[in-house]
């Protein structure tokens, strides 16, 4: 899997045609000048060659160098991972709290006006493009009411809650329909559960069935969803930094992207896989963790 | 041989072309769960007529510059307002929905037709072919869908074919795999094995038989995708990556109105509402086709 996720982000820069020696010398540049960068940056060698000092750079922990920050790629991610991680984390979070509430009054309310209102929004909120949702938040909440920052990431923890609640908000929004949607067709599905029918006819009160049984088990399925798009709430994430100016990986790679530079843009398409596939992987064992049926064991 | 359960016997069907047909969809187009895709496909019709018809509704052509009228506000002139260059919002809006329709349309008909086409193949094949594939769909969705589509893009440099090959590339993935899993699910069913056991050419199997059989889920999926293609098209646009000036497209659109955000609002608001209710149609078409898909197999 590792292997593959490095095939496909070598195979990416390399094989899709342009000349990043072109691109950093632009369009003047001698053929002479062409040769010594294309010498200088490896990729004269043969592509098997190539590949094989990607691959043995990565085990040494180094990942290329950026010629538009002037710093080795791995420097470079370390500092600017954390935010982007952060962000998502800080997103994910506003999502759930809003999300579960309104997947719950949803689910309890089926085929009423409420579930329908709710649905209705859904479909809306579904089709939000982020970066406009993203805009304006900053044009009401920022920049006219002043409540919040207009970007950047802030610095120290609470200095940081503060700054990227927008950028974290727009996040949420984005992913919100698909989570409440989902979770409240699995919560429907606990709903009929025979478990929740016992509690009921044990004489449980309406509200301690909901808490106790149906919202703990709806957690697994909330835990899943997320866990399912977080490689596309990552990919959101970059526009959103984007928006904001959060000096995240995602927005780094987007100015990597339009500046050419290929082997940042390489290292940080490595550690998103990477991030990825390890975030499925601690899905897989937080679902593990919360199903009830593992106190048993 | 034909869909079942569509209310009607097989007898009396034109011979050959087992599937859906509108007659046959038309006795579920009823009860509130089809208000969905009729609202959809109402709203879709209207965004589609605005768009064909642009030269007719606008009075101004998206690209006339007027440095006398630039960054004004909606009014009875300008609908939605002009641009820094006075350029009317509201016919860069219409317009932009001719090119964001056909970007939307053509990726998602285009990952359609590859990824059907792999997955039946795939599925058919089974063995090696199989797990091949599996492997690439595995490392394929390890990558966030639009990291992978924005350093393609920006590899080969912004543009409209980029974006294109980009989005293509990645996207037959997920057709790929719903088909497959399809194909999996019926091949050893009795018609098909019968289909197997008759003379007929693998073609005429896969074509006739096999197909039919398995072409609604993709169909329900391509309906919902539609949403995905227009807001991915747009965030890469958007990004700076997509659809390059002077060609007004929305998400660049907004691009450009971002740094007026704060006081000319309507030069990002417009183009965006636009996104919104175009994906809404979408979204609405999607939902109701996936509950007639539904109920037509259950």
């Amino acid at each position: 899997m590792l292997f593959g996720i490095t095939l496909v982000t070598f195979a990416m820069v390399h094989l899709v045609p342009g000349d990043p020696a072109r691109a950093l010398a632009g369009q003047r540049a001698t053929p002479q000048i062409l040769a010594s960068i294309r010498h200088q940056l490896g990729i004269d060698r043969p592509l098997l060659q190539q590949y094989w000092h990607f691959v043995v750079d990565i085990g040494h922990g180094q990942l290329g160098y950026s010629f538009l920050l002037h710093q080795p790629t791995d420097t470079l991610l370390a500092a600017r991972l954390p935010t982007t991680l952060f962000l998502v984390g800080y997103g994910v979070m506003i999502a759930v709290v809003l999300g579960v509430p309104l997947a719950m009054i949803s689910a309890t309310h089926k085929e009423g006006w409420l579930d329908h209102s709710i649905k209705g929004s859904l479909v809306v909120g579904l089709g939000l493009p982020s970066f406009w949702i993203g805009l304006l938040l900053i044009a009401f909440l920022a920049l006219r009411l002043k409540w919040f920052p207009v970007g950047g990431a802030g610095s120290g923890f609470p200095d940081e809650l503060w700054h990227l609640f927008l950028p974290a908000l727009t996040l949420a929004l984005s992913f919100l329909a698909v989570l409440v949607r989902s979770l409240r067709a699995s919560l429907i599905d606990v709903l009929d559960a025979d478990y929740v029918s016992l509690a009921v006819l044990k004489g449980i009160t309406r509200r301690r069935v909901y808490v106790r049984h149906v919202l703990r088990n709806a957690l697994i399925p909330a835990v899943t969803i997320v866990g399912l798009n977080l490689s596309y709430l990552l990919g959101a994430s970059v526009v959103v930094e984007s928006v904001f100016s959060v000096d995240g990986i995602g927005n780094t790679l987007v100015n990597a992207v339009l500046s050419r530079d290929y082997q940042l843009v390489q290292g940080i398409a490595l550690v998103f896989g990477v991030l990825v596939l390890m975030i499925t992987l601690a899905v897989d064992i937080t679902q593990a963790a919360l199903s009830p049926r593992n106190e048993l064991a | 041989m034909t869909v079942t359960g569509l209310g009607r016997p097989a007898a009396q069907r034109p011979l050959g072309r087992p599937g859906l047909r509108l007659s046959a969809v038309l006795p579920f187009l009823r009860g509130r769960e089809r208000i969905s895709l009729l609202a959809g496909c109402g709203m879709l019709a209207i965004i589609v007529i605005t768009a064909v018809a642009a030269p007719v509704i606008c009075r101004y052509t998206p690209t006339t510059l007027n440095p006398l009228a630039s960054l004004q506000p909606p009014s009875a002139a300008h609908y939605f307002g002009t641009d820094q260059f006075g350029r009317d919002i509201f016919a860069r809006t219409v317009y932009s929905a001719r090119i964001d329709l056909i970007i939307a349309f053509s990726l998602v008909t285009t990952a359609f037709v590859i990824g059907t086409t792999v997955g039946v193949i795939a599925g058919w094949v089974g063995r090696g072919l199989d797990s091949v594939l599996m492997r690439v769909i595995d490392v394929a969705l390890a990558f966030p869908f639009l990291v992978l589509v924005i350093c393609i893009v920006g590899l080969r440099g912004p543009g409209l074919l980029s974006l294109y090959l980009a989005v293509s590339i990645v996207s037959w993935i997920f057709y790929a795999r719903l088909v497959r899993a399809e194909v999996r699910n019926i091949r050893h069913s009795e018609y098909m094995l019968a289909a197997e056991a008759s003379d007929f050419s693998t073609l005429r199997v896969l074509g006739r038989h096999l197909l039919p059989n398995v072409i609604i889920q993709p169909l329900v999926y391509a309906s919902s995708d539609l949403v995905y293609a227009l807001l991915l098209a747009a965030s890469v646009s958007y990004l700076g990556l997509g659809i390059q000036p002077p060609t007004p497209e929305w998400g660049q659109m907004i691009q450009d109105g971002s740094t007026f955000i704060g006081a000319q609002w309507w030069l990002s608001f417009f183009p965006g509402a636009a996104i919104v209710v175009t994906a809404v149609a979408f979204s609405l078409i999607g939902d109701g086709l996936a509950t007639i898909a539904r109920e037509g197999s259950g």
